[in-house]
């Protein structure tokens, strides 16, 4: 990777960080959900009965879909907005400007989903419920970093992709939102109908799903990276 | 000789059965202030794009600053301020912020950076302002950072698009004024892309563009004069009647004869003769002329005769 690249993507994270800094109203919109969802979401766990990957899928799903949110409004926003194309039109290449919004919105989204699991890591270390207590706080992490944060990556390369190929901001919002809401329903549906286990099994299959998503998102960052062109861009016909 | 800052031969871009840019040949000289002149749609700000490298040319080719803007449109863009149609400020950040963003990204040390922006705030009345959003600032003023943004790294080449596109008439005087007075001191090769015949008539030399070609290029005085362009004519006088109009009108160097409602006589005609030779008609035709004006003796009047004769030419071309 090229030294210009990285110092380059470095100047765009610190500016959508300088932005977001700048928006107040985008934390309380942002955090007030993720932060309350934390808060509910273990109570939910006794009702449940399911196994320790709904916890999982319980907390990632908000800060996921919000991560997707964040990279589409940020691509296709400063499209919308022009701002984009007067990156575009300076010496940053297509490439530095996406590596840094989607590092941007990755950092974003994995802090959201520390916030949001915080609740329930508090929970487990001090009154775990009945059934799962083989979920302790250190699997949790470990759940949040081999899982957690792999998805958040990917939640984000989908984002970005879908804002690239749609034509207008609203479209890439509605588009990202809705593709997110589904893929969670599905995770949500998939987990509801595994058998619980044993805390070595959870781990286990914690590692292999992140394996998996791994792939995921270094498959989509490179298709993203390799088809980033300024025209596709700023959707440019003209 | 110098070679020009910005050349392009044939250059022509299509999307699908458009062509959105036509077989453009210009060349501008280095040093000076280039106004690209044409209504809406003409396809300046694809041929802006096409010298940046933002979009690539179905045939033809380009160079700026001496770069081909099929292989170096990096090094183009990295001796390049553009201003686009938006300013393209971040209105949440400072007047500050949103230079320093673009002192970063055009990589100046922290020391040339904070001094280059108090530099470019400083002169322009704008540093007492510079932690303030942008999003509170006027039209007028955010066109004004834009401009001082794309002059941070102290481009070879500065292009405007539509610069006071939005602006009130006042507005539109004060940006004019800074612009001629920037490119004067900063010395640089400036482009501007405008519909607005008054503003491209402030540069050296300007080119009109319409559906895509170039219709007429050179100084903006000389385009003025242009023998080949329509002239509109008033003569005022009397004995105007209708045959007379119509023996006028049967001339073929006479595009249009008509009387207005306070009897004078309006006339199109091409080039300079034409004019003396229908005086001298009306004369031997027993009418008396008492006076004989030029209504388009300026740019905006010849830009806009231009542009029907092109648009009559060519009515299907997009």
């Amino acid at each position: 990777m090229r030294p210009d690249l990285l110092r380059d993507s470095w100047v765009i994270f610190v500016k959508e960080w300088r932005e977001w800094s700048a928006a107040s109203m985008m934390w309380l919109v942002l955090l007030t959900p993720v932060v309350v969802w934390g808060v509910v979401a273990p109570h939910l766990l006794g009702h449940l009965e399911r196994g320790p990957l709904m916890v999982g899928v319980l907390l990632a799903g908000l800060p996921l879909v919000l991560s997707a949110i964040l990279i589409a409004e940020s691509l296709a926003g400063e499209r919308e907005r022009r701002t984009l194309e007067t990156l575009l039109a300076s010496r940053l290449s297509e490439r530095a400007i996406l590596l840094g919004k989607m590092s941007a919105a990755i950092s974003l989204g994995w802090m959201l989903l520390l916030a949001g699991a915080m609740p329930v890591i508090l929970q487990q270390w001090l009154v775990p419920p009945p059934g799962f207590e083989s979920l302790t706080p250190a699997t949790l992490l470990w759940g949040l970093l081999v899982v957690g944060a792999p998805c958040v990556v990917l939640a984000v390369a989908i984002g970005a992709l879908i804002a690239l190929y749609t034509p207008s901001a609203r479209f890439a919002l509605f588009l990202t939102t809705a593709f997110g809401s589904v893929l969670v329903l599905i995770a949500f549906g998939a987990v509801f109908w595994q058998p619980t286990g044993s805390g070595e099994l959870l781990i286990d299959s914690l590692t292999l799903i992140g394996l998996a998503v791994l792939t995921l998102d270094v498959t989509l960052t490179a298709l993203l990276l390799i088809s980033a062109r300024r025209e596709r861009m700023i959707m440019i016909g003209g | 000789m110098p070679s020009p800052a910005i050349l392009t031969e044939q250059l022509t871009r299509t999307v699908g059965a458009r062509t959105i840019v036509d077989r453009i040949d210009l060349s501008v000289s280095a040093g000076v202030m280039f106004g690209l002149l044409g209504p809406m749609g003409a396809g300046k700000t694809t041929l802006i794009r096409l010298l940046l490298g933002l979009v690539e040319p179905t045939r033809g080719a380009a160079w700026v600053l001496g770069y081909n803007v099929r292989t170096n449109a990096d090094s183009i863009r990295a001796h390049t301020g553009v201003v686009l149609q938006s300013p393209g400020l971040y209105e949440n950040l400072t007047a500050f912020e949103n230079l320093e963003l673009f002192g970063r990204i055009w990589h100046l040390p922290a020391t040339e950076r904070n001094e280059r922006i108090r530099a470019l705030l400083r002169h322009h009345g704008l540093w007492e302002r510079r932690n303030e959003r942008v999003a509170n600032w006027s039209p007028r003023m955010q066109h004004k950072l834009a401009i001082l943004r794309a002059l941070m790294h102290r481009p070879k080449l500065l292009i405007l698009d539509e610069p006071t596109a939005g602006l009130d008439s006042v507005d539109r005087e004060l940006l004019r004024a800074d612009l001629t007075a920037l490119a004067r001191q900063e010395g640089v090769t400036v482009l501007i892309a405008t519909h607005d015949p008054a503003e491209a008539a402030l540069c050296d030399e300007i080119a009109i563009l319409h559906q895509g070609r170039i219709i007429a290029a050179g100084p903006p005085h000389a385009i003025a004069c242009a023998p080949a362009a329509r002239r509109r004519v008033m003569i005022t006088g009397q004995g105007f009647t209708a045959e007379l109009v119509d023996l006028v009108q049967s001339r073929q160097d006479v595009t249009h004869a008509a009387i207005d409602e306070q009897g004078r006589l309006l006339i199109e005609v091409s080039g300079e003769a034409a004019c003396a030779a229908v005086v001298n008609l009306l004369v031997e035709s027993g009418a008396d002329v008492d006076s004989v004006v030029r209504c388009d003796d300026n740019l905006a009047a010849i830009y806009r005769t231009l542009v029907e004769e092109t648009h009559e030419a060519r009515p299907a071309a997009r």
